[in-house]
């Protein structure tokens, strides 16, 4: 209501659009095995995380690039009642909570976003094979890929107007069909899980990289359960793993349902950076396709964050 | 044991072990010295099948200690065993035979004493190991819990004189059975009818419970001529039988898909139907417990009544059935008549094709009946007996018919207890019914175990018994109406 009356005043504070929300729907889609998730937006796109047993996080960053309308006014502080607790983070970011399982409902609701992901994974994958940015392999004209390759694209609009407002999305499928216009109920964000990795601890120096022995396994992902047990050996070839670095053996155990949260992810996903620091907390980096190049970082990926279980073996 | 596949047997192999999920939860396994036995059963125990894999099926196959030379296996006989969860052996060969990546699969059975493999691991049960050796040196080994045997399953296929034997070739069979409707779930049990003429082959589905609307099924029919089998061989024509499709469907989707002719064998409703599937390298058996009621299709005199309701196309086969009539089978003729007077609620159901032998108090198929309470102390648990579905190989003594004989020769038949006892008797109990009806065979003794557990549904089991059942039934209904003295209730009328 009140941004109608001070139009000039009230600015969207975010507003993006998209010709097709296939890509932003499976980037969703990886993080959306919990209900409520904290979507901060910034300068250069936004985060959607959500946690689960304060052990594992998950994060979905989703950069501007993938968007062909992108723009984030950041709140204005004086029109926020509250005291200024956090006035200087909240200068560059924006955070609020959703129902995320929503929000991907509403992308899908003329169907159209979750059956073409199915198909469309593997145009994804012969487009990294083929090293060509092509939309469909039918359609190669310059102009094509930006737009929806079948016409079957859902296209989207979606804007925040502060805090207290609803998200809202416009949906269409074409310009001569119908339209979805979903408010979304936006929640103050809950205090997040900090799980800083340590990025520091995981790249060892180069002379510690000294070829081992071939007849242990270099990386052993190893699970077991009352109906036996599993477990996968991996060598250090460029074929398998395109950088392997260790500095000690090490094992740790983490729980095989918090790992296996990232499956959804990872099916989409082109490629995978595994990472744990000294502490045994484990970082998972999945590369997740993206429309292409428009300039700048358009790579979209997924992270997942996980605690151990045991203590560290060294 | 260890055993490795290349990945075109692994493929072979994955198909044969999705066949026989379909008739067992449970995956029996005997490595014996010269080929890897796999068994299953259903919970009925009205099917069975039974996969054997000879060592040059795999590129590699040893049983024992690897690199240990046993002195003893002169006398002993050398075998490992075991039984793993089917679905869950099934669920990782399934992925390796999809992967292309993968090169080579090794299966193997690990000790819990041969601590050398895996230094980690230190539980006291055997594993059953399914390795995948990938490209690229990757690695994925699967560790499955070995239970031991605690009951085998013994299948005795002892053809009888009589025996009818027909080879199809895969392709057609598969292509008789999409005809007829797949099972989906556990609703319905839909039973499948073959007749045999001289001139004709009649097949019918038949849906022996009516599903949870009570509304009548569908019931599909097909005739076709002898001439396409590669063998047709019918011992008294005209021959019925009639069994569940549900495990057979598996056993014609796996011969379809491993291209070879199925040779079916049987000899009269209630007995068994052995299918048999045979290459240079793997031999698979199937036995599927046959139903009573598949007079229907040459309908005789006491079961025309059923019939009634004949549709006109099988006109031609009352025919038939007439001609035929004048020189009734030998064997089964007696038995038949025997079997439409049993109730027709009993007759539905199916016989038994294993025998469950307790492997605690039986340790091994011994010749004679007494040995079975000597064997009852000395089972030593490390060793374990092979179990009894292995075949013994032995020379058939009597050449049933002009099948092949080494498919016949599985047991020693008429001299081994066919049916151990169950837990219910004692040993003493046993040699005391064995005592007092000494004439019958093994078999018939079993048979009369069995009816002191279950009710009088079980009659129908076995047609000589159901003989035995059926006279017994109208002993007590004259006793209860001479009992009432009928004279005195019908005086009256006569003085009226």
């Amino acid at each position: 209501m009140s941004q109608s009356q001070q139009p000039e005043q009230r600015r969207q504070v975010l507003s993006v659009s998209v010709s097709d929300v296939r890509y932003f729907a499976a980037l969703l889609r990886g993080v959306g095995f919990v209900t409520r998730a904290t979507v901060t937006i910034t300068n250069d796109g936004f985060t959607v995380t959500v946690e689960e047993a304060r052990t594992l996080l998950a994060t979905a960053f989703v950069f501007k690039d993938m968007f062909e309308e992108y723009t984030y006014h950041p709140e204005p502080l004086q029109l926020q009642s509250q005291p200024a607790q956090g006035s200087q983070q909240t200068i560059n970011s924006v955070a609020f909570e959703i129902p995320l399982n929503t929000l991907i409902e509403c992308l899908n609701i003329f169907g159209t976003s979750s059956v073409s992901t199915a198909s469309k994974t593997k145009k994804w994958k012969q487009n990294a094979e083929d090293g060509g940015m092509e939309y469909d392999n039918d359609r190669t004209g310059p102009l094509d890929r930006y737009f929806p390759s079948s016409g079957k694209g859902t296209a989207m609009r979606m804007s925040y107007d502060g805090t207290g407002h609803p998200l809202t999305l416009h949906i269409a499928e074409d310009a001569a069909g119908p339209t979805a216009t979903c408010q979304i109920t936006t929640y103050d964000p809950e205090p997040q899980l900090e799980l800083p990795f340590d990025d520091k601890a995981i790249n060892p120096p180069p002379r510690n990289r000294a070829p081992r022995a071939p007849s242990k396994p270099i990386l052993r992902i190893h699970a077991a359960g009352p109906f036996g047990s599993c477990e996968m050996d991996y060598p250090n070839d460029r074929e398998v793993l395109e950088n392997f670095e260790c500095e000690e053996p090490v094992t740790l155990s983490y729980k095989l349902s918090h790992i296996s949260r990232a499956i959804r992810a990872l099916q989409n996903s082109t490629k995978t950076s595994l990472r744990i620091d000294n502490e045994g907390f484990l970082c998972l980096q999945l590369l997740m396709p993206s429309p292409g190049p428009r300039g700048g970082n358009s790579e979209a990926f997924t992270e997942f964050r996980c605690l151990p279980l045991d203590e560290i073996h060294v | 044991m260890q055993a490795t596949l290349d990945p075109g047997s692994l493929r072979s192999f994955t198909k044969g072990m999705t066949c026989l999920s379909k008739y067992g939860d449970e995956m029996y396994i005997f490595a014996a010295a010269e080929c890897l036995i796999l068994s299953a059963t259903n919970i009925a125990e009205t099917s069975y099948c039974r996969f054997q894999y000879s060592r040059v099926f795999f590129t590699r196959y040893n049983v024992g200690q690897r690199g240990s030379d046993c002195p003893s296996g002169s006398q002993e006989p050398v075998g490992v065993s075991g039984q793993v969860l089917t679905k869950s052996l099934l669920a990782v060969l399934k992925r390796g035979a999809g992967d292309k990546t993968v090169e080579k699969c090794e299966l193997s059975i690990v000790d819990p004493e041969a601590g050398e493999t895996e230094e980690e691991e230190d539980s006291l049960e055997s594993k059953f190991v399914v390795r995948m050796h990938c490209k690229h040196g990757v690695v994925k080994t699967h560790r499955l819990p070995l239970h031991t045997i605690e009951s085998a399953h013994q299948f005795t296929d002892n053809p009888g004189e009589d025996e009818s034997y027909v080879e199809i070739g895969a392709k057609m069979l598969k292509d008789i059975i999409e005809h007829f409707p797949s099972v989906r779930g556990n609703k319905g049990d839909p039973q499948l009818v073959w007749g045999f003429a001289n001139s004709e082959v009649i097949i019918r589905s038949m849906e022996t419970s009516l599903d949870t609307r009570g509304k009548a099924q569908l019931t599909t029919e097909l005739v076709l001529s002898p001439e396409e089998f590669n063998q047709y061989h019918i011992a008294s024509v005209p021959a019925s039988i009639a069994f569940q499709l549900r495990e057979f469907t598996a056993t014609v989707t796996y011969a379809d898909s491993m291209n070879i002719p199925t040779l079916m064998r049987f000899t009269e409703p209630g007995r068994p139907v052995v299918i048999i599937l045979e290459t240079n390298d793997t031999e698979c058996l199937f036995a599927i417990s046959t139903t009573f009621d598949s007079m229907q299709l040459f309908p005789t005199p006491q079961s025309r009544r059923t019939t009634a309701s004949a549709t006109p196309q099988r006109n031609p086969l009352k025919r038939v059935r007439e001609d035929d009539s004048a020189e009734p089978g030998p064997t089964p003729g007696p038995s038949k008549s025997a079997s439409t007077a049993v109730p027709h609620s009993a007759r539905r159901k199916p016989v038994k094709v294993v025998q469950r032998q307790d492997l605690a108090t039986a340790r091994k198929p011994s010749p004679v009946a007494h040995s079975v309470t000597s064997s009852q102390s000395v089972w030593d648990s490390r060793s374990m007996p092979p179990p009894p579905s292995v075949p013994l190989r032995s020379s058939p003594a009597v050449p049933p018919s002009p099948v092949k004989q080494e498919e016949e020769g599985e047991e020693p038949r008429q001299e081994e207890p066919l049916f151990l006892p169950s837990s219910q008797l004692t040993q003493l109990e046993v040699e005391m019914v064995k005592h007092e009806t000494a004439n019958i065979t093994e078999q018939e003794l079993a048979e009369i175990l069995r009816f002191d557990d279950d009710e009088l549904e079980e009659f129908a089991v076995s047609d000589h018994k159901g003989e035995d059942a059926e006279v017994e039934d109208v002993l007590e209904i004259a006793a209860t109406q001479s009992d009432h003295s009928s004279d005195k209730v019908f005086r009256p009328l006569f003085e009226d």
